[in-house]
């Protein structure tokens, strides 16, 4: 009676015990998972951000070179906007408006505006955000002369 | 009967051995991956606010080359100037873009009346929520006229 007792006791334990491990296992592997999924959006959100860098970047360094030599008019870069140059050196910029401006990349808005009391030239590249949806933005500002 | 009841102890005593082993791995593997989603982040940052203090910097350069159109090279710009000067001694408005976004120039240092050989030039350190960037332009002055003839990215002293 009593090894038939301890027998019973024993198998007992052992399925309680696995099932608390899987349990456990199981937990930890859905923290785990919501963990490493919400990283590798952040990953990716900063990966857009960057990304938005350059473009934001490259507007500026376009509108840059253009207050020197180049065929577009320059007085286009003190438009009170919001517009975007688009193309390369090699081919003639293009200047867009508006929704035009999703044209250049289809994932990023852009939009530049140049203030003439401040002489400053804002550029900003909107986005929606991976997370959640919302309206992400990177901005920059650069003082110009005409 | 007593060999059986220990082995099965040793099984019960293995699978919390192998979770917690389990466990233990997918522990690591997650802090590696938050890790690396961080110093993604970080970088992603990093670089805005670096791009932000160098179009700051560029800034307080063409606001400087502004002024000295205007207002020439006499006092109250000094010729050679030791040290940091303040923007706001020459009326300039070192905030680029709103008040909240954090951007401005900090240190204007002149370089105007140099030995012969020597170009003059503006050095203007940018800053974007605490990132430093400084530049220095070499310039040519010709009838009261500025160029900037050169633009070299330096270490920041401040």
């Amino acid at each position: 009676m009593y090894m038939k007792l301890r027998k019973l006791t024993n198998t007992g334990d052992t399925i309680v015990e696995v099932l608390v491990v899987t349990a456990v296992l199981g937990l930890t592997l859905s923290i785990s998972f919501a963990t490493a999924s919400r990283s590798l959006l952040n990953t990716r959100r900063a990966q857009e951000s960057s990304q938005a860098s350059d473009l934001v970047q490259s507007q500026i360094e376009v509108l840059r070179t253009m207050t020197g030599n180049h065929p577009m008019d320059p007085n286009y870069i003190f438009k009170s906007g919001p517009y975007c140059v688009s193309g390369t050196s090699s081919q003639p910029y293009k200047l867009s408006t508006g929704s035009d401006c999703n044209g250049i990349n289809t994932f990023y808005n852009l939009a530049d505006t140049y203030d003439n009391s401040s002489h400053t030239l804002t550029v900003a590249a909107t986005w929606a955000d991976v997370i959640d949806g919302t309206n992400d933005s990177v901005t920059m500002y650069y003082r110009l002369y005409k | 009967m007593k060999q059986r009841n220990i082995r099965q102890d040793e099984r019960g005593f293995a699978s919390i051995v192998i979770a917690l082993i389990l466990i233990t791995v997918l522990a690591l593997i997650t802090v590696g991956i938050t890790q690396l989603s961080n110093g993604e982040q970080q970088i992603s940052l990093g670089k805005t606010l670096s791009d932000q203090a160098y179009y700051a910097a560029d800034s307080g350069i063409n606001d400087m080359v502004n002024y000295i159109d205007h207002n020439g090279t006499g006092p109250p710009l000094p010729a050679d100037s030791a040290g940091c000067i303040d923007p706001a001694q020459f009326g300039l408005n070192p905030h680029i873009g709103d008040l909240y976004s954090g951007v401005d120039y900090t240190c204007i240092i002149l370089y105007l009346k140099p030995a012969s050989g020597l170009s003059p030039y503006i050095d203007v350190t940018g800053r974007a929520r605490g990132v430093l960037k400084r530049l220095q332009a070499t310039i040519n002055i010709k009838n009261g006229n500025v160029q900037i003839t050169g633009l070299t990215s330096l270490p920041p002293i401040l």
